[in-house]
């Protein structure tokens, strides 16, 4: 079995990544309670939803990204001539 | 776990305190008022010494219950009775000996030192054990219903009236922080006008307790409550809890009710139903709707308390307002936009909404509530009787909710429409 390295810039990336995803959850909760008329403490109070809807961005985020790779591999092997 | 409880119990008393200095809510919970009083009966040195009669299951209990605080209020456990010998070796076992055993009552009514005995047993054994004890000069806890008939009821009453005695009924749910909380919510115009109640107790079984084998003659005294003779069953065995808190509810007594019964399920030699409805109407219109079984427990017990500005749940600790919190505005933007992409396109049925019960889970009536009320009622019972008095509509909360039990069987039994008689106001 071969080791699974992930490298620092990798790390990096991903947690980039999240930082957006979670930085627009974040925009999203401020644009509900102006949409709603709702209590400003929500930005705090309710900032473990915010967290969850950021995870499951990245999840789905990373599936995208693991689908769209492994789509861009097949192809690859398809073009690639014979030998 | 006993340290908690013991916190707990002292945060209570704590509360109660606080309940009992303000005038509105010792209008409704006047049985509060000792708790800040003067004593006037037995000095906090001086050992309170209580017989017990009746130690079958609900008898143990409260035994058990007492010896948890006996030590801490200086209260004596001194003799115990029972008639039953199973029973009467249980209670010289959980006595450890130490407390005088009879097994006729009369004989523990001798005892010249007692101040007062807690009646624990079967509901027709009250009436004489209660009267006999006051006369003797004791005071009295006595498990609820009070008695078998109403003009038993009245005459305990007047015992008691007339002895200047106590006479508490084992209606714990008056000493429990989440019912006290709760009431003191509703009087307060927390849940609007009350306009409507519902109770209901269902279970699943019997009710029927092992006989020894070899004696049948030992099936009427076990199995007490399924005959006619001794018990109301439903109606005194369980209603009388949920009686006691609607009166409670709308500080006030009941002017009529209906009621129907029946026998449907368990039909192996019971008398009394075990299936029953009732509605009880009080003065300013209020309906009390009531129902209990004995063959299906899924809804199990509860007090809902529906007025115009909420609802509460007292068995389940619950209040629900009418006008709920909105959801936190992230969760309604997220609903928003699952409806908008979910949405179902009506292609025919039903062209309205139905009205179903609101999802809403509601708030605590009382947080971190870990108590036992039977407990908490007879350390009130010591109290009374340290002060030498009870709050008289302690007596009177016991007095109508088991006068109107017993009403609604006879509106059972009857099938008619059944009124207070003016002989047994009070």
């Amino acid at each position: 079995m071969r080791d699974l390295i992930i490298k620092k810039e990798i790390l990096r990336r991903e947690f980039i990544i999240w930082m957006v995803l979670f930085a627009l959850s974040f925009v999203l909760n401020l644009f509900a309670i102006i949409k709603y008329n709702s209590n400003w403490m929500e930005l705090i109070t309710q900032i473990h939803i915010v967290l969850f809807i950021s995870l499951f961005l990245y999840a789905f985020s990373a599936i995208v990204r693991i689908l769209y790779s492994g789509l861009r591999n097949l192809y690859r092997s398809f073009k690639k001539p014979a030998e | 776990m006993d340290n908690l409880f013991l916190i707990n119990r002292r945060e209570f008393l704590k509360k109660i305190s606080a309940f009992a200095g303000s005038t509105a809510v010792v209008a409704s919970m006047p049985w509060l008022k000792t708790f800040s009083n003067d004593l006037h009966g037995k000095s906090p040195n001086e050992k309170v010494r209580l017989g017990v009669i009746g130690v079958g299951d609900r008898g143990r209990a409260l035994l058990l219950n007492l010896q948890a605080f006996m030590n801490e209020a200086n209260v004596e456990i001194a003799a115990v009775c029972d008639n039953y010998e199973p029973n009467y070796q249980r209670a010289i076992n959980i006595t450890g000996g130490k407390a005088k055993a009879f097994y006729d009552y009369r004989k523990l009514l001798e005892m010249k030192d007692l101040d007062g005995v807690i009646i624990a047993t079967p509901l027709h054994e009250h009436k004489r054990m209660t009267i006999d004890a006051l006369n003797a000069g004791m005071h009295v806890f006595c498990e609820k219903a009070m008695a078998r008939s109403i003009d038993d009821v009245k005459l305990m009453y007047d015992a008691h009236v007339e002895t200047k005695k106590i006479l508490q009924t084992g209606h714990q749910r008056m000493f429990s922080p989440v019912y006290l909380t709760a009431i003191d919510k509703i009087h307060s115009g927390g849940l609007g006008q009350v306009t409507h109640m519902r109770a209901f107790w269902h279970r699943n079984g019997d009710w029927r307790r092992p006989v020894p084998k070899g004696h049948p003659e030992l099936d009427r005294k076990i199995n007490w409550r399924l005959y006619d003779e001794y018990s109301a069953g439903l109606f005194t065995e369980l209603l009388s809890h949920q009686m006691q808190v609607a009166n409670w509810v709308k500080k006030s007594y009941p002017v009529s009710v209906v009621a129907n019964g029946s026998i449907n399920f368990w039909k192996q030699g019971r008398e009394v139903y075990d299936d029953i409805a009732c509605i009880f109407d009080y003065e300013d219109g209020t309906q009390f709707v009531y129902d209990s079984i004995n063959s299906n427990k899924h809804y199990g017990i509860e007090e809902q308390i529906l007025g115009s500005k909420g609802t509460m749940e007292l068995e389940m600790n619950k209040i629900y307002s009418e006008t709920p919190p909105p959801p936190p505005a992230i969760l309604n933007l997220i609903n928003d936009i699952e409806k908008g992409v979910f949405r179902t396109i009506p292609i025919g049925g039903a062209s309205w909404i139905p009205e179903t019960a609101s999802n809403y889970h509601g708030e605590f009536i009382e947080q971190n509530y870990k108590m036992d009320e039977s407990k908490l009622q007879l350390e009130a019972f010591v109290r009374y009787i340290r002060e030498d008095k009870a709050p008289e509509e302690l007596t009177l909360q016991g007095y109508y909710s088991s006068v109107w039990v017993l009403l609604a069987e006879q509106a059972a039994k009857t099938r008619e429409r059944v009124e207070l008689p003016k002989k047994y106001l009070v």
